[in-house]
């Protein structure tokens, strides 16, 4: 997987997508996009609601269980308290990186710090991709026309075949 | 070697260790499945975790942690299968930290 480390590209554009997140609901938008971390040499396709107005990254709790062993939670340190609707959540923070989707299938990869949800405090609360990435860009959405894009301006960015 | 140099080396050391390419591809197929189906699956399986491996339901809980170990114990392809919780309510969102 040689990678491309062109200084020429600095714009990047991401598709997402709108999908309803329960029984009669709205439709919220989501992005689908992979996630490395670092520490523990994982990497999963995760699929993200997109939160823009909140500073967390977060990674669904379904997604870390699928990616990281019960005992391997024990390594990731002494967790924050996240306040939610209704209660409280535990989260800890581990670096990593997401890749985003290219429209021509290139992969366009950004070092973050995930916010990880401990599964045993709440196992129904989504993922949001916040400011942390975010802040490098702006983000479209359109529920009307169901538009989900994601605008990054990076300097030299990772990019890497799909 | 300067940082992206070395950053790159890390990512392409993850992504060939875990097959990442190909494991999205099942992943897209069973994500998929879930959200074009989502209406009736939430009739059989109505606030419950489901694990969808392609176009099977591989298991269902209504607890995500006994799912996950049972998928385990399986042997299943966890890098294929897609969990979703099947809520008939707003799952609620987190707000803020408390340190």
């Amino acid at each position: 997987m040689p990678s491309n480390l062109s200084s020429n590209e600095t714009k990047f554009q991401f598709q997402g997508f709108y999908q309803q997140g329960y029984l009669g609901g709205p439709e919220r938008p989501f992005i689908r996009v992979l996630v490395t971390l670092h520490r523990f040499r994982v990497s999963k396709q995760v699929d993200m609601i997109i939160d823009s107005g909140s500073d967390v990254t977060t990674l669904q709790p379904k997604d870390t269980l699928l990616m990281l062993e019960e005992s391997q939670f024990k390594q990731l340190g002494r967790p924050r308290r996240l306040q939610g609707i209704g209660g409280y959540v535990e989260s800890y923070t581990e670096e990593g990186a997401v890749g985003f989707s290219l429209p021509d299938k290139r992969i366009c990869w950004v070092p973050v710090v995930f916010d990880i949800t401990n599964p045993k405090s709440r196992s129904t609360l989504p993922s949001a991709l916040g400011n942390d990435v975010l802040q490098f860009g702006t983000t479209a959405l359109n529920a009307v026309h169901r538009i989900v894009k994601i605008e990054l301006w990076l300097k030299n960015p990772l990019i890497t075949p799909s | 070697m300067n940082d992206l140099q070395e950053f790159a080396k890390l990512i392409k050391d993850i992504v060939t260790k875990n097959k990442l390419s190909e494991s999205s591809i099942v992943l897209s197929e069973s994500q998929d499945f879930i959200y074009s189906h989502r209406d009736e699956l939430i009739q059989q399986y109505p606030d419950q975790w489901i694990a969808v491996h392609k176009k099977d339901v591989v298991g269902h809980r209504k607890d995500l942690i006994s799912l996950v170990r049972e998928l385990r114990a399986s042997g299943a392809p966890l890098q294929h299968i897609a969990l979703e919780m099947l809520s008939r309510e707003e799952i609620p969102l987190a707000l803020k930290s408390i340190l």
